[in-house]
């Protein structure tokens, strides 16, 4: 019934064996210090566990004052079960605001705030606003907005290595042209490949080229936008 | 077969005659068309036995060699399933007897339940074995790569190294049973990557049944089984093993391995082993740039102790393998479209940064398998002899995900425990005027627990109990053998789902709303029980009088295969892939029904088999998309991006193949020449188009030059051959991540030499692989998404046998 679909939707039988791939794969980022102890335990997982994010959580904070429009994109039974589903986001055209982004593991009890960590490792993640925004990673013919960093990794901890980069857990946008889009936020983790640092400043700019970026994708979320 | 007169040319006084007897030690039975190698010191007056001279034992087991000149002379006897046994003589008078006794490789049997001493295929589908030096240079090398050059055998490769399963006439994972000195292998079966847990290295032969083996060995068995067959424990007081190192270059590494047995002469009947086995090797290379993290530390240990007597065998044994393995940095999840650009690229971004190292970074898998066994085998008289063995196995797996710093340990743990007890009861053989009917009835339990810890969900925890009782009939005639097999067997799995799992799964509509029911804590669990049937039935034919060794053999077989854990219940992602992948714990068995049909010549020459299969699967469970609604649809949204959705779901599948195989070596020319060929085709008869993941065609051909035997060495040859691996062209665009890779050709060469001392035979072979350094992808590994195949390398192994008599 679903043999002859017309979509992107691909079927691949080798899917169901690539799904075992989930083997020491999982999205979610970091670095791999330490795990000295930790066969030793097989009981106590508690905070073994990685950390999933289900949740993604917009804040448009306007310039002029005001309170907070907040938007998210919530997938509260995981990858599995039901699809997730984003928020629309309406921003006024003519208007400045200050995004700030969060990203939540709803899959823990109590739900976990995952955002703190990247931030401590701010110099192994980096947002990217890409769609009908113009910004570092994305230029289209026409946008609805424009996107700038505002933030430095140096904002959340000592800039240790390399440049004092952008990390885009802080963000101003603005609202240039009323219409209807997409809005997608993607976060890579880039952990150092044997103790090469992997984020640099020209990924934006490789992203919005459309060359293959290192690091993995730890968030990838697309959003309805109506600029009005 | 009488024993030809080699040697019946008189010549001065080489007139002596040597008469001999092989038995096989253990059950005191002759054995026929045993090989005796004859060599003699050069001696101008007998030039036939200046070099070598062969002949073979007649069904009596006797054989007679005249036209001896006296002095010294060597013999070597051998024959398939036994140690082979050098014999010094010295010759002066008109008639020397001797008796050989071969000890033999194969479980024991009372003399009652056989009927054929013979080398005699354990199931009449097609099989192929590899043991003794062969084997041994195979050594130190994960099972898939043992499995290498056996035709219609390929690997899935993962992306780790030594990583790999085998796939069996198109058949992987959970249509192929692998079994370790008789017992049911039972680890994570459902991921791709998760190589099978067991040591080749504690093998002595490694047996594959290319076919249904479905009654001895149930359902899971319709793609092919591989039996791992340890050597028995010695019956008579000795002190003998096997000492081996061996090396590589690519990747870099080594390790070694020891075998000890003991059996005292005091205390006649107990028989010890201990064994164990370490290797350790860094990163392979592919020509271009290193696999970064794909190095890998292994270790097995095992000891046995058993008793053995001529009513009575009890055996006990625990077997541990360790095994750490890192996971290709290059499998970096990422955008559809980056994945899509970078499977053009032809390279991982980033493979600067790679290095080849020891270290095991994240992502990585950890694995303990243990394996404890009892078993017994009791004469019972005329009535035949039982066997039963009891096994436990405890399979724990931990898979270690690239994290942010504050995470330790592992992302996926998975515990699986399951006890089984075997029950074979073997009738002794009934004479029935000029047939005979040997046969075995069988039963089995098992028990099994999964535990799985993860913060996502991805396959339940669950609870099964298993049962079966087969019966396997062979008639056997001199020049026919008609096999019957029948087995039924139940599954009772209780599986339960956490909240967020259940409700997920309900929601999509894929719970068996009749077999599941809601828990207390917001879960559900699900019970489901199964009862099938399968039977086979083969015929074995020698139909030509005069060429014995001509043989037609064929199979019919039915089974019905229960779904597996994830094929119920699979609910997660794969996060290197932009998909997901969703059980349906509505389905229900998967029936196949097969036949295969082979010709066989094993002369003593020359060898050659063809053989052809065809089974249709009726609902067979097979991997495709569904479309989605809602936001995303046809996809479905999540945080990393939409991804497709993938689906278990019945539909009708037909598999045809066929395997040729020939071992060509004419007498005194020193040259022998080996060959293979495979294919399958898989067709997916609801899409009507070929089914995923089938092998490409493979063809192989290797020469070989035997050097004469000296006084010290023996079996020394030199090979060059190659490997032709072709493009899989029948495939659906749509139905893969990447479009096949071409075809590739790989060049191997070996050279190998064995030592014979007195009771010792050193071993020492290298071996070179893709020895032109080809850049290439394999259809049927996950790397070829991500980067190439290792390059070339050169693989050094050095090994002892060895055997101190304590005396009887």
């Amino acid at each position: 019934m679903f043999r002859h679909m017309q979509s992107n939707c691909k079927k691949f039988s080798l899917a169901g064996a690539l799904l075992s791939l989930v083997v020491g794969l999982s999205a979610c980022a970091g670095d791999d210090h330490d795990d000295h102890d930790d066969h030793d335990d097989h009981d106590d997982h508690g905070h073994d566990e990685n950390e999933v994010i289900s949740q993604v959580e917009l804040s448009f904070t306007p310039d002029g004052g005001g309170d907070a429009l907040v938007f998210s994109f919530e997938d509260p039974d995981g990858d599995g079960g039901m699809s997730g589903s984003a928020e629309r986001i309406e921003l006024a055209a003519g208007t400045s605001y200050t995004l700030s982004i969060r990203f939540v593991n709803g899959l823990a009890d109590p739900a976990e705030d995952i955002t703190e960590e990247v931030a401590e490792e701010a110099e192994d993640h980096f947002v990217f606003i890409v769609g009908d925004v113009s910004g570092p990673a994305s230029m289209p013919a026409a946008a609805l907005l424009t996107h700038a960093y505002a933030d430095l990794e140096s904002d959340y901890g000592d800039n240790a290595v390399g440049d004092d980069l952008p990390v885009g857990l802080s963000n101003t946008i603005t609202a240039d042209t009323a219409g209807m889009g997409e809005f997608r936020v993607l976060l890579r983790h880039l952990p150092d490949v044997n103790d090469v640092p992997q984020k640099s400043a020209d990924l934006p700019q490789m992203l919005a080229d459309g060359e293959s970026l290192p690091g993995s994708v730890d968030v990838d979320v697309t959003f309805e936008l109506l600029v009005q | 077969m009488p024993a030809p007169a080699q040697n019946s040319e008189d010549a001065g006084a080489c007139t002596l005659v040597w008469e001999v007897l092989v038995l096989e030690s253990d059950t005191g039975e002759a054995i026929p068309n045993a090989q005796l190698a004859l060599r003699a010191p050069a001696n101008p007056s007998s030039p036939r036995l200046r070099t070598e001279a062969f002949l073979h034992t007649r069904a009596d087991g006797r054989a007679r060699v005249t036209g001896l000149c006296p002095g010294p002379l060597q013999v070597t006897v051998s024959k398939a399933e036994h140690d082979s046994r050098r014999v010094h003589l010295e010759l002066s008078a008109a008639t020397t007897e001797s008796l050989v006794e071969l000890d033999a490789l194969h479980g024991h049997h009372d003399e009652r339940v056989i009927v054929v001493h013979d080398d005699s295929d354990p199931t009449l589908a097609a099989s192929e074995s590899l043991s003794g030096a062969e084997l041994s240079r195979r050594r130190g090398a994960g099972l898939a790569d043992v499995l290498t050059g056996i035709s219609g055998v390929s690997t899935l490769r993962g992306t780790a190294g030594g990583l790999g399963k085998p796939i069996i006439r198109g058949q992987f994972g959970r249509r192929n049973m692998i079994v370790f000195d008789q017992i049911r292998h039972e680890g994570q079966e459902w991921g791709i990557d998760h190589a099978p847990e067991v040591d080749p290295q504690a093998a002595d032969r490694v047996t594959v049944i290319k076919g249904a083996g479905t009654t001895r060995f149930g359902p899971e068995a319709a793609g092919g089984v591989v039996l791992l067959e340890p050597r028995p424990l010695p019956r008579t007081p000795s002190l003998r093993g096997e000492v081996g190192g061996f090396g590589y270059s690519n990747p870099l590494g080594g390790g070694g391995s020891f075998r000890l047995d003991y059996a005292p002469k005091r205390g006649k009947g107990l028989a010890t082993r201990v064994e164990g086995n370490l290797a350790r090797h860094r990163s392979a290379l592919t020509p271009d740039y290193p696999l970064d993290n794909t190095g890998s530390l292994t270790w097995n240990v095992g000891a046995r102790i058993g008793y053995i007597s001529e009513s009575i065998d009890v055996e006990v044994g625990y077997h541990l393998m360790r095994q750490q393995l890192g996971i290709c940095t290059c499998l970096q999840i990422s955008t559809a479209e980056e994945f899509q650009r970078s499977v053009a690229l032809g390279q991982p971004v980033a493979v600067d940064a790679y290095r080849a190292d020891f270290e095991l970074e994240r992502p990585r898998q950890e694995i303990w398998h243990h394996l404890a066994l009892a078993r017994t085998r009791v004469a019972l008289g005329h009535a035949g002899e039982l066997h039963a063995t009891y096994s436990y196995q405890f399979n724990d797996r931990q898979e270690f995900a690239i994290v942010r710093e504050s995470v330790v340990g592992p992302q996926l743990d998975f515990g699986l425990a399951t006890h089984s007890l075997d029950l074979r009861y073997e009738h002794a053989a009934v004479d029935l005027r000029r047939w005979t009917l040997v046969g075995a009835l069988g039963a089995g339990l098992t028990q099994q627990r999964n535990e799985f810890e993860s913060t996502a969900s991805l396959v339940p925890d669950y609870e099964q109990w298993g049962w079966s009782v087969y019966d396997i009939e062979r008639f056997v005639h001199d020049r026919v053998e008609i096999e019957f097999g029948a087995r039924y067997e139940g599954l009772h799995r209780s599986a339960a789902l956490a909240e967020r799992d259940y409700l997920g799964q309900q929601a999509g509509g894929r719970i068996d709303a009749e077999a599941c029911e809601p828990t207390a804590d917001n879960g559900g669990t699900c019970k489901h029980l199964f009862n099938t049937a399968s039977a086979t039935f083969g015929v074995l034919g020698r139909p030509i009088r005069r060429a014995r060794d001509f043989t037609i053999r064929g199979q019919l077989n039915s089974s019905a295969r229960i779904p597996a854990i994830d094929e119920h219940f699979m609910n997660g992602a794969a996060p290197s892939f932009p998909m997901l992948g969703l059980g349906d714990s509505r389905l229900g068995v998967e029936r196949t029904w097969g036949g295969e049909l082979s010709v066989q010549y094993a002369g003593a020459w020359w060898f050659v088999e063809a053989a052809a299969f065809s089974s249709f699967v009726d609902d067979y469970i097979y991997f495709v998309a569904e479309q989605q609604e809602g936001q995303c649809a046809p996809l479905t949204c999540t945080t990393r991006g939409p991804f497709p959705v993938f689906v278990f779901q019945p539909t009708n599948a037909l598999f045809n193949g066929g395997e040729v195989r020939f071992d060509l070596q004419a007498p005194r020319i020193p040259f022998a020449l080996a060959g293979s060929a495979a294919w399958v085709r898989g067709h997916d008869l609801e899409a009507a188009g070929p089914l995923a993941f089938m092998p490409a065609d493979r063809y192989s051909l290797t020469g070989r030059y035997l050097f004469p035997d000296s006084r010290l060495t023996t079996r020394a040859y030199l090979e060059l051959g190659g490997t032709v691996v072709t493009r899989q062209t029948r495939y659906q665009p749509e139905l893969d991540f990447a479009p096949p890779p071409p075809a590739y050709v790989l060049l191997g060469a070996g050279a190998g030499v064995e030592f014979l001392g007195e009771r010792e035979i050193y071993r020492l072979s290298v071996t070179g692989t893709n020895l032109l350094n080809m850049r290439y992808r394999d259809f049927n590994s996950l790397l070829r998404y991500f980067a190439d195949e290792p390059g070339w390398g050169l693989q050094l192994r050095f090994a002892v046998d060895f055997d101190v008599a304590l005396g009887s």
